[in-house]
């Protein structure tokens, strides 16, 4: 174990750049590899009992999304059973169903659902929706047909004004599929954060130690340029790999161009090293940036335009959350080159708006952090003068 | 003023360097947590999707193909941002992001559709927008179905000789009603800011944890004493969860219909079980920041794996039994309930009890640790 430790520690940007996300891409991958949500527990109050009861309960049991888990004896413990969580929805079909049906007197069925997770709530009513509307054109050809119209003219009637849908891009409407980009994008930026913000903390203790008049002479992080591109090289492996792996491994498109990934990715580092000179400059202690750094995974995915696209945002929250975080700059455009192959101009918006944010943030972090550590010093300065005058 | 914002700046770091630990606490269980509801709040206030970005193409040019977009356009949930020449271009809008839903109405529409034809429009969505997806289909469905019930009941009328009364009837012989219970109107926000909030902090916590643990390291003290720590830390994080749920509800209007004794007990036992994790880890390993490192690894997947989000009766059967031993899967979903549905003590008692098993789980192994330590 110690060993281990040690091994680990040794080795670990490249560990944290490369391993840490192709494992979350492994772990995630395959626990949401099933596209669809199947098996979905439900139960059935039959208060008919009839063969028109039967039948619509036989096709919600062919249906392999509805799992019917019970045949509940009354409303109440449908509703209990939904609050305990062993349920997901109930299908409930009211006495004299049948009859309503063949006398076309506005037979009701109700079907509830939990609603408290869309993707089983909407799944749930998407395949009830299914029976019903095939259950509904079979009374309406057989009512049509009784009434004198020839087979095919019912069945035109019927299908009449019907959608016929089609989604671009993720047709399976798979969850991974959507999600992953946007995910690959927070592993990129908790990684290289976690790596570059330290390194950043100990040159600034490094530059503290100096006199006050040097530190501006030496601020410049010479030493450091080759150590932050070998990371940001170290970043882009991992990512590829990744890439490589879903692609592989859960059949996820790679539509996109790999130079135009390469520019969203190196846009973003850019990014990133200006946030991280804020982070350095915020912080004096190493552990606890890495712990503030550990905070900004689940703000940041919900905030960048992913799963909250931007036309949906409150007044003037898109423009202040592109100014002040890049991960709208990558996580977007890497969804449209992976999922859709967008071209240049596709995404070129992003583009731009990410290298203006590295251009913006990459001197403005710099100058911040060593704003900072003059500071510092001066402060420190001034307690020891404070000191020695007694 | 340059030296009295100096003085101010001074007085911050000195403060911020005599009490760290202090300041990381405020940071970790207020500011951060605040600031990021507050955020998110903020962004979400639309809570559901409105006024989806549509491209339509009417081939048709009919009154009816003309009043069918303005019904679309009327409904809450699209915006026609664009009346488009050929069905190419409702690609093109997708692949830009002029629009996220197209809709074409075919040639003929009208003509085909009085003769029984059958014509169908035909709807595309950018499937790479799950959230827009999920209330533009829905929202689509409903305008078309009314549209049609409007239809059948003419062609009952017409062709069939039926009485207005019972037309609706033969029109829809099952008129099945679709309840969505806790959330009908599909707000996003009540939906994903409840565990979201309590994923972010449940990271603070579980670093907290690692943190109090390398700073108790080799100084002796006894097992009693560990536990008041994880005690007192633990309470600390369930305040922090409690004040950002709190939040939610007053600037918001995030629903909390639960039990609040339930809530609050069950609010408690996961930020212990969690601060107890960190703990652990601070107490094997001896580097203070890989430690952190370490415990947030551990619980920051625990939002996915715990099935949050996408839900773990659809993950495959090796994940559904690792979800069960991941604190979050028990906290995050109930913690939602307990927001938007009127949760019993009862209803949650087992979920209660599992953090319990957990909480003395973890208990015993660090007592194993500690005892080595101590023997050491």
């Amino acid at each position: 174990m110690k060993r281990l430790i040690e091994l680990i520690m040794k080795y670990k940007p490249p560990i944290i750049l490369i391993l840490v996300p192709i494992g979350f891409t492994l772990l995630f991958g395959a626990a949401m590899s099933p596209i669809f949500v199947d098996d979905i527990p439900i139960a059935i109050l039959d208060l008919d009992q009839s063969e028109q009861s039967r039948e619509i309960i036989r096709d919600f049991e062919a249906c392999n999304v509805f799992d019917i888990t019970e045949y509940a004896e009354s409303s109440e413990q449908i509703k209990e059973e939904i609050l305990l969580g062993k349920i997901k929805g109930a299908l409930i079909l009211p006495a004299g169903f049948e009859a309503d049906v063949a006398g076309r007197k506005g037979a009701k069925a109700l079907m509830l659902m939990d609603g408290s997770n869309f993707l089983v709530g909407n799944n749930l009513m998407l395949y009830a929706n299914k029976i019903f509307t095939a259950k509904n054109t079979e009374l309406q050809v057989a009512d049509l047909e009784a009434g004198g119209m020839l087979p095919a003219v019912s069945e035109d009637a019927i299908n009449t004004l019907t959608l016929a849908d089609r989604a671009l891009y993720n047709p399976q409407l798979g969850y991974f599929y959507y999600l992953y980009p946007g995910l690959l994008g927070v592993f990129v930026q908790q990684t290289y954060l976690n790596v570059i913000a330290p390194i950043l903390l100990k040159e600034k203790q490094r530059l503290k130690r100096m006199p006050l008049d040097r530190i501006a002479r030496k601020i410049r992080p010479k030493e450091m340029a080759p150590l932050i591109v070998q990371y940001a090289a170290m970043t882009f492996v991992g990512a590829l790999a990744c890439m490589l792996i879903v692609h592989g491994l859960f059949a996820y498109p790679l539509n996109g161009n790999l130079a135009l990934t390469l520019l969203i990715q190196v846009l973003f580092l850019a990014g990133l090293t200006g946030v991280a000179f804020v982070l350095a400059a915020i912080f004096d202690d190493v552990t606890h940036c890495t712990q503030f750094v550990m905070f900004l995974a689940i703000p940041s995915m919900l905030s960048c335009g992913y799963g909250w696209p931007e036309f949906m945002m409150a007044s003037g929250f898109a423009k202040v959350m592109k100014a002040v975080w890049p991960l709208y700059y990558y996580a977007n455009p890497l969804k449209e080159l992976m999922l859709k192959g967008a071209g240049f101009e596709s995404i070129a918006p992003f583009i731009i708006g990410g290298a203006l944010f590295a251009a913006f943030w990459m001197p403005a972090g710099m100058w911040i952090y060593r704003q900072k550590i003059r500071t510092m010093k001066q402060i420190e300065e001034e307690v020891q003068n404070n000191i020695e005058r007694g | 003023m340059k030296r009295r914002l100096f003085q101010f700046f001074m007085a911050f770091y000195l403060y911020k360097k005599r009490h760290p630990k202090r300041v990381m606490t405020f940071l970790v269980f207020i500011v951060v947590p605040l600031a990021t509801g507050l955020i998110l709040g903020y962004e979400m206030s639309s809570n559901v999707a409105t006024a989806i970005p549509t491209v339509v193409v009417d081939h048709d040019h009919s009154d009816f193909s003309r009043s069918v977009i303005e019904y679309v356009d009327q409904s809450n949930y699209f915006n026609v941002v664009e009346e488009a020449q050929n069905d190419e271009r409702v690609e093109a809008a997708l692949y830009d992001r002029a629009a996220y839903v197209g809709l074409i109405i075919p040639e003929n529409f009208y003509s085909d559709m009085r003769e029984g034809k059958a014509p169908k429009i035909l709807t595309v969505y950018d499937g790479s927008s799950l959230a827009v997806i999920s209330s533009s289909k829905s929202a689509m469905s409903e305008i078309l179905l009314t549209l049609k019930a409007g239809y059948m009941i003419k062609v009952y009328e017409g062709k069939m000789s039926i009485a207005p009364a019972s037309v609706r009837n033969h029109a829809v012989p099952i008129d099945a009603t679709y309840r969505l219970l806790f959330n009908p109107t599909r707000n996003f926000r009540n939906f994903i800011l409840p565990g979201m909030l309590a994923a972010l902090i449940q990271v603070g916590i579980a670093c907290m944890g690692a943190e109090r643990a390398s700073e108790t390291r080799g100084k002796g003290l006894a097992f009693s004493e560990h536990l008041m720590i994880i005690l007192k830390w633990g309470s600390l994080g369930a305040v922090s969860i409690a004040l950002t749920l709190t939040e939610q509800y007053l600037l918001f209007d995030m629903p909390y219909r639960g039990t609040i004794l339930g809530g609050t007990a069950m609010t408690v036992l996961f930020s212990c079980v969690v601060f107890s994790i960190g703990y652990l880890a601070g107490s094997i390993l001896s580097d203070r920041m890989f430690a952190s490192q370490v415990a947030a690894v551990i619980v920051l997947p625990s939002t996915i794996l715990g099935g949050y989000t996408w839900p773990v009766l659809a993950m495959p059967p090796f994940f559904q039994a690792f979800a069960r031993i991941i604190p979050f899967y028990y906290y995050g979903n109930t913690i939602r309930d307990l927001c938007l549905k009127e949760l019993a003590f009862r209803h949650i008692l087992p979920d209660l009890q599992i953090l319990v098993i957990f909480g003395v789980v973890l208990i015993a192994l660090l007592y194993l640790i500690k005892r080595k330590e101590v023997q050491a």
